[in-house]
């Protein structure tokens, strides 16, 4: 295996070991620039052409940017273990709403106003109002009209 | 022999004539005030937005009693009526199915709280036109109803004890408004005694909590209760879940009896006087808290009981404050005999439940207060009622 793929298949294969952050960064970051730098006071003609041309430098600069990439899928893809344990909270019922442990849960939130607004909720979504029926109005269903 | 005999034979018939004749449709109200209450529910007009928050304000002592008041008050009479004759009836059963555990269905739990809003706003628009009986009266319906909701679950607990607080501010407020009427007076404190000998108990909600508890913390329901807490399984990472949710028959069987013995302490706790209650309950709560991570019996009972301190201060609040309407009645009927408020609190009055001393009494230009002598640890501070006494 080339030099570059070994990198490639080392983030590959241990990047849940790799701890992201500022810090990691900053020391990947610092390592590049001190070699750009080394290589810059030690050299006579065109630093970036010699380091562009150098075949170590090639590879250092493909690891920096597969690094980086890398860096990137593990801070973007946590993995399982770091993500949040709450459970995601699914769409409710109103009737569900209304059941003895959500409204705990709705208390346990912000007391009893908590409980008062997740009612009126659930009643909202229930459309309930008080049937108005009119003996007339009856009259008209009963007898069909 | 024969005579008698035939004299007893009438005297039956006679009482069976009249047993029969008395028709179930006569037999008003049902000795089920839940029957009353659901036919209040159905008929009760929820509030426009406006004049839901015209009834905010109101109870909030920010504005009077206006039309629209009124006006919503007089298209919900027949509720606050079914109400008022509801609460007057001994028994009350909401049909709950505990089979179903957590899952049981509390819908009157919202509808009585409207009913109440009603209530207290039917009471403020009493005592403004200077039926001060009548609306003391209203008042006391809510008490009436607080009992109702009852104490089979520890949220109906919880809402029955938001139910007297509504009704002990009103009654407060309305008290400070009412002339010297030792017969009013006398009334009430009669009535405040019996609804404070037959309230709710917050031990019984915890035991009856339990037994619903213990019925779902097996294998087969168990799916069924980690879906209903949803988020509130704070402070249990997906592993714990997954662990609970796969538990065999021995981890549900040690959780069991994890659960029962921390409900037990907590319900001896609670008999401590209250600075002591509310440190043992604490440490109870952090306890199970630390073992829930060693422990995997331990889990369910810390998801299952968060705010145990905070419902046991709630508790004593809500006792503290009928003692301190019961002193302040005391004192109002002093004032009503002597025509002046006593110097000094008189002796024997209810006391402060915080810290099991008597009130701190003082008089105001205005009247009087009633302090209690140690802080609420909720709010951190020492919580106090004023009364105001007609000039």
């Amino acid at each position: 295996m080339k030099p570059a793929k070994n990198i490639e298949e080392f983030v590959r294969l241990e990047k849940p070991n790799v701890k992201t952050g500022c810090e990691m960064d900053e020391r990947t970051l610092d390592a590049s620039f001190a070699a750009m730098d080394k290589t810059i006071r030690a050299g006579k003609r065109n630093a970036a052409g010699i380091i562009l041309r150098s075949r170590a430098a090639k590879l250092a600069a493909a690891a920096v940017i597969i690094v980086g990439i890398g860096l990137l899928m593990v801070y973007r893809n946590p993995p399982e273990h770091q993500q949040t344990s709450k459970i995601v909270s699914v769409a409710k019922s109103p009737a569900e709403m209304l059941t003895a442990m959500s409204l705990n849960l709705a208390w346990r939130r912000g007391g009893i106003e908590a409980i008062d607004n997740q009612s009126e909720k659930a009643f909202e979504m229930l459309g309930s109002q008080p049937a108005k029926a009119s003996i007339q109005e009856l009259l008209v269903e009963l007898n069909g009209v | 022999m024969k005579t008698l005999n035939h004299k007893s034979l009438i005297l039956t018939c006679i009482s069976v004539i009249l047993l029969t004749s008395v028709s179930p449709a006569m037999a008003y109200p049902p000795d089920n005030a839940a029957v009353l209450y659901y036919k209040a529910f159905i008929i009760l007009q929820e509030p426009s937005k406006d004049v839901k928050k015209m009834m905010s304000d109101l109870r909030g002592g920010k504005i009077k009693p206006n039309d629209e008041i009124r006006q919503y008050l007089q298209d919900n009479r027949y509720v606050i009526e079914f109400a008022e004759t509801a609460a007057g009836v001994r028994d009350c059963d909401w049909g709950y199915d505990i089979s179903k555990g957590f899952d049981v269905l509390l819908p009157e739990l919202s509808k009585i709280r409207l009913t109440a809003f009603l209530l207290t706003a039917k009471a403020q628009t009493l005592a403004e036109e200077g039926d001060y009986k009548a609306a003391l009266d209203k008042c006391l319906t809510i008490h009436k109803m607080a009992r109702h909701v009852g104490d089979r679950m520890l949220i109906s607990y919880l809402v029955g004890n938001a139910l007297n607080a509504l009704a002990n501010k009103h009654i407060g407020e309305i008290l400070s408004q009412v002339p010297d009427d030792i017969e009013t007076l006398t009334r009430l404190k009669n009535q405040i005694y019996d609804i404070t000998s037959r309230a709710n108990s917050l031990k019984a909600a915890m035991s009856s909590e339990r037994e619903i508890a213990l019925q779902q913390i097996r294998k087969e329901n168990i799916s069924t209760v980690l879906d209903s807490l949803g988020d509130g399984t704070d402070g249990m990472s997906k592993d714990d879940i997954e662990k609970v949710r796969n538990g065999d028959e021995e981890f549900f069987r040690a959780s069991r009896e994890y659960y029962s013995n921390y409900v037990t302490s907590v319900q001896l706790a609670i008999d401590l006087p209250y600075p002591q209650s509310r440190k043992q309950l604490e440490q109870l709560n952090e306890k199970a808290k630390k073992q829930a991570a060693d422990n995997p019996a331990a889990m369910l009972s810390a998801a299952l009981w968060p705010a145990v301190t905070r419902i046991c201060t709630l508790d004593v609040r809500a006792r503290s404050h009928f003692n301190a309407l019961k002193a302040a009645i005391d004192i109002y009927i002093v004032r009503a005999k002597t025509g002046r408020l006593p110097d000094t609190l008189p002796a024997g009055l209810p006391r402060d439940l915080y810290s099991g001393k008597d009130f701190e009494y003082e008089k105001t230009k205005d009247g009087f207060v009633l302090s209690f002598q140690s802080k609420d640890l909720d709010k951190g501070e020492i919580s106090k009622y004023e009364f105001k006494v007609t000039k």
